[in-house]
């Protein structure tokens, strides 16, 4: 009798895990077997699931065209850089946050709390006419300056409750050994808080790697367009080219997922982290 | 109450000061642009236009509330925030409960639930749109295996309506899925155990035990995600564009084509504020709510 419970329970806890793991994975990989299928193949009904035989001409039509590569060039310059003037701005600023008491520590913390409430949409309007009279429209320091915002009140919130959790014996040990506050943050908070911080920046760089609505609005140039503006692009013709999109889209979202499964401990964690901890 | 500070006191004022300098001129950008999109709604779309400055008062408030379309937009956003989040806790709490067992492979399914979370909006928005199509769609062909006639998705105002939910459940699902389980694996095996010998059930031992301990993650999940399910965007610019005849139009996406498509942005302007005083009303009452509670 127990056994037979016990038995019910995994066998639902198992189907459980399945059916959401399916969802959840499906749509990547009708994106993969998409990219693979002839244009024949892609409008046959009913429905080829697996396509046989399958062709890479999609992938070599999009190596061939060569605009992707643009374009992932572009997505890493503007995702690096914002990722790199985040993390300079911010950590400073967290552990100051976080560890001193200090006059203007309060008020400034009140108005980040506001100002992470500011919708995007709220934010791209003034900075379009901003960008446009400093001419920084159409310009990926425009774009990388209209993420800072978000990424920078981003990564305070989540890296000030990391130094939160920083020992303060270790902190008051370095010191008294003769360590500048400055040394402290660089020898050892980061060390320490190092797991905490890749994971904040990784997502702090994902965000820029995937974000649309900013980069369709700022830039116009082909040659500036960003990733996901480049596989828009198949999108908006008056025909939509699914191989080629999907290949596209395979080639774009691949070094993601693979991140994913080889970081999902710390992604998690740096995910959770924010929320639970407040 | 002024009390003299001491040398100390005044040092740290100072470096904290100085290692907040840096985001403090990020932050002065963030809130002049907020100050930019008061003014810009209390300007003519004209002058905005023109680089030039004409106070017309109320009006684009005005026109804000007298249209049509708005009120449109602002059923469907919250229409859809609470389809999303009511189904999304459904979801989540089944699936943490299930990860917390523990069973083998459930590192997979972690992998595999953390998976669309990462995902640029843009691909998923256009992978599920290629999966929705009516004829050479999967899911109607799946649906077709059970017998059921599958809909025009993205042509039908009603379906076009479960199609957008049923993606942005897919994009923030995990999110639930992954704070619940955070804090449904800081209960420990003990207290489980001991209701367990004194005879509850699984599902007795899940309501009396688990559920309680949920209570302030699910608070949390509520305060952020009704913002992030009112700010909603991308999944409708990429899969329906507001159509059919408006019935996907969101918030936040209407306000996008009034501005950078009709060139309205005074309108637009005073819209998307109206929207953060909306959204920053609800977060503050909401903390207030919760911090009273816990």
């Amino acid at each position: 009798m127990k056994r037979r419970k016990k038995l019910f329970s995994n066998v639902y806890t198992y189907l459980v895990l399945i059916l959401v793991s399916v969802f959840m994975v499906f749509p990547f990989l009708w994106l993969v077997l998409t990219s693979v299928k002839t244009e024949v193949q892609l409008f046959e009904v009913p429905v080829v699931i697996l396509p046989h035989p399958f062709t890479l001409k999609n992938y070599s039509d999009v190596i061939a065209d060569g605009s992707i590569f643009l374009y992932l060039k572009n997505s890493l310059l503007v995702a690096i850089a914002t990722t790199a003037i985040t993390l300079i701005v911010s950590l400073p600023a967290a552990y100051a946050l976080a560890k001193i008491k200090f006059r203007f520590g309060k008020v400034f913390f009140l108005i980040i709390l506001v100002i992470r409430m500011v919708p995007g949409v709220t934010q791209i309007l003034p900075i379009f006419q901003i960008l446009t009279k400093f001419r920084l429209i159409n310009t990926r320091a425009g774009l990388v300056l209209s993420y800072l915002p978000g990424s920078v009140i981003f990564m305070i919130m989540l890296l000030r409750t990391f130094m939160y959790d920083f020992p303060q014996e270790l902190e008051d040990a370095g010191r008294i050994d003769g360590l500048s506050i400055v040394g402290v943050i660089r020898r050892l908070v980061i060390p320490v808080s190092l797991p905490g911080i890749s994971s904040a920046s990784l997502m702090c760089f994902l965000s820029a790697w995937n974000e649309f609505m900013y980069a369709s609005v700022i830039i116009r140039s082909p040659e500036l367009k960003t990733m996901p503006m480049g596989i828009q692009s198949y999108v908006s013709t008056f025909q939509i080219y699914w191989g080629k999109l999907t290949a596209n889209a395979v080639i774009y979202v691949l070094p993601v997922i693979l991140f994913t499964i080889f970081a999902s401990k710390g992604l998690i964690q740096g995910m959770t982290a924010g929320a639970v901890k407040e | 109450m002024k009390k003299k500070q001491t040398a100390l006191a005044r040092k740290l004022n100072k470096t904290g000061l100085l290692l907040c300098i840096p985001a403090m001129l990020i932050v002065v950008f963030a809130v002049y642009a907020l100050g930019y999109a008061l003014v810009m709604s209390f300007n003519s779309n004209k002058a905005i236009m023109a680089g030039t400055y004409n106070f017309i008062g109320w009006n684009n408030y005005i026109k804000v509330f007298t249209n049509k379309d708005i009120r449109a937009a602002v059923g469907n956003t919250l229409l859809y925030a609470v389809c999303t989040i009511c189904i999304e806790l459904v979801i989540g709490l089944v699936v943490s409960a299930a990860l917390r067992k523990n069973v083998r492979g459930s590192g997979i399914a972690k992998v595999c639930i953390i998976l669309p979370m990462m995902m640029a909006p843009i691909a998923s928005g256009t992978i599920w749109r290629w999966m929705l199509t009516d004829r050479y769609g999967i899911i109607n062909h799946l649906l077709s295996f059970l017998n059921i006639q599958g809909p025009i998705w993205l042509a039908d105002k009603i379906a076009a309506k479960a199609a957008v939910l049923m993606v942005s459940i897919w994009t923030a699902a995990p999110f639930v899925i992954l704070v619940l389980l955070a804090a449904i694996s800081g209960i420990s095996d003990d207290i489980i155990e001991a209701a367990r010998i004194d005879g509850a059930g699984d599902l007795q031992a899940y309501w009396y035990i688990i559920f309680p301990h949920l209570k302030s993650a699910v608070a949390v999940i509520l305060l952020i995600r009704i913002p992030d399910a009112l700010k909603m965007y991308d999944i409708v610019y990429i899969l329906t564009e507001g159509g059919p005849a408006n019935s996907t139009q969101v918030i936040s996406y209407y306000i996008y084509n009034r501005g950078f498509t009709t060139l309205k942005f005074g309108e637009a302007a005073a819209a998307s504020f109206l929207l953060f005083v909306f959204i920053a009303f609800f977060s503050v009452i909401a903390n207030k709510l919760i911090q009273r509670k816990g």
